[in-house]
């Protein structure tokens, strides 16, 4: 086949995945879930969005599409998530709630900051920023805390100010170092503050799937007051990556059997031409990287 | 990519000529390579909603290539294939760093546990291979001497590197984790 064949081809291969790519079925409304009295959410409260990842609408749709009802744009020391989210430019998904929030990154320790209005500086204590987000309305949920730098840093008083502890987190899956920072520092506050959550959250940058790890919340209304309320209350339950339910053992075991469900189901909306048109994408643009996109040969 | 003075002397040779234009077009490919392969990797789809917004929105970094290019070429193009012609054939090197891109988009909707470090590789065949790319272009497209070349590829390599950290350094707070890193926190 000549090179002008194989580009033309390429060129089609990637117009025609497109339009394939596009043909979805609609998603599905979300069922209420209710347990033990409560209404059950599942959200994923460490996102980031453009420029760490895509644009805020898109993991807003993204969030629905992967069966989740709230999710918070945690931007590393800013807010530049929820601001661009603020600015949308497009109808954003109805049934998706979505927080402000920031990943306080630290030296030493890490925090998803929920709910909060303005940025929370960095240079301070971990006790200092938990306090600071929380006089601002928002949590303060311990995020991936592992690592030797955390061990080294984090005190009880650190501990008993945060709100929740991320027990799940997609690193769990590739570490048993993490694994096992992440089981002993939700015991460790635990045995401090009873009531901290049990946090499940995916850390979505570029790589995904957002809501790889989530967090089931028991909450008195379906809205951004009532998430941070069950956090604060410490009814939460987090599920990872393979289904498996933690937290609680009461409210553990009452998500549990929606975890596994979660955990394994594809995305919603997918159809087979979907996913043959984002493989003929993908394959078009790996034949025009190498055909070149003119008749010149490639250096 | 794997001789790029042979391929470029070559294209020099052939004396095309090209308009403003269709001088983007090899710059836009890489924007939709950014774009299709950041929509297939954080979502595992690409419809054509999502690649068009992530192609806008990741086009600054082709953006800070062309500019950096610009700097780079302008002053010197003019006397040899032209800055239409220059820019063309200069993305036309950027074939390692898209196949890595496209890569990372496949690797990337991973099943649980799957490692990264497998990326590695075809980053590390990228990083090889655009400098010897970068001064095959300069060489051959803008007539510099072996010498001359090798001292402008250091310079865009540093230039460039010098961005990307520097963006990175932005979006990912790299000051705390320096700290951290030093242990002076």
């Amino acid at each position: 086949m000549s090179r002008a064949r194989s580009r033309w081809l390429a060129f089609a291969a990637v117009g025609a995945g497109l339009l394939l790519a596009g043909v979805t079925d609609p998603v599905p409304a979300r069922v209420p879930v209710t347990a033990l009295g409560y209404t059950v959410l599942a959200g994923d409260f460490h996102v980031h969005g453009f420029p760490d990842g895509i644009l805020p609408w898109d993991a807003a749709r993204e969030a629905r599409r992967r069966r989740l009802d709230v999710i918070a744009l945690t931007s590393h020391n800013s807010m530049r998530g929820w601001r661009l989210w603020a600015r949308s430019p497009v109808a954003p998904p109805q049934d998706v709630i979505v927080l402000p929030g920031e990943e306080l990154t630290s030296a030493g320790y890490h925090l998803a900051l929920v709910g909060v209005t303005s940025v929370v500086p960095w240079r301070q204590s971990l006790a200092g920023a938990a306090a600071a987000a929380r006089a601002q309305g928002g949590v303060a949920i311990l995020a991936h805390p592992s690592g030797d730098a955390f061990r080294r840093s984090v005190t009880d008083e650190g501990l008993r100010a945060v709100d929740g502890i991320e027990v799940a987190h997609p690193s769990k899956e590739t570490s048993r170092e993490t694994r096992t920072d992440l089981l002993d520092t939700y015991q460790r506050t635990k045995a401090l503050n009873p009531r901290v959550a049990a946090i499940g959250s995916s850390d979505f940058h570029v790589f995904g799937p957002l809501g790889l790890c989530r967090t089931y919340l028991f909450v008195r209304e379906r809205s951004a007051a009532g998430v941070l309320e069950a956090i604060r209350a410490g009814r939460t339950a987090a599920c990872d990556g393979r289904g498996r339910a933690g937290g609680p053992p009461e409210l553990a075991s009452a998500i549990a059997d929606r975890c596994r469900e979660d955990a394994l189901a594809p995305p919603a909306g997918d159809t087979l031409p979907s996913r043959a048109g984002t493989a003929l994408v993908w394959a078009g643009l790996v034949a025009l990287v190498v055909f070149g996109v003119s008749g010149d040969r490639r250096p | 990519m794997i001789s790029p003075r042979v391929a470029y002397a070559s294209l020099v040779r052939e004396g095309v000529r090209v308009a403003p234009m269709a001088a983007l077009r090899r710059p836009l490919l890489v924007a939709v390579v950014m774009g299709a392969s950041v929509s297939i990797a954080a979502t595992g789809r690409a419809t054509p909603e999502l690649v068009m917004g992530t192609t806008v929105s990741w086009s600054y970094v082709v953006l800070l290539q062309l500019a950096i290019a610009l700097v780079l070429i302008a002053p010197r193009a003019g006397r040899t294939v032209g800055l239409a012609r220059a820019i063309d054939l200069f993305f036309a090197g950027h074939a390692p760093w898209s196949l890595f891109v496209l890569a990372a988009a496949a690797w990337a909707p991973s099943p649980v546990g799957r490692p990264l470090w497998p990326l590695f590789v075809p980053a590390a065949a990228a990083v090889v291979l655009t400098p010897r790319i970068v001064a095959a272009f300069f060489g051959e497209v803008l007539g510099l001497s072996v010498r001359e070349a090798r001292r402008m590829t250091i310079l865009q390599q540093a230039i460039t590197w010098t961005v990307i950290v520097g963006v990175f350094w932005v979006t990912s707070s790299l000051t705390p984790r320096l700290f951290e890193l030093l242990r002076i926190s």
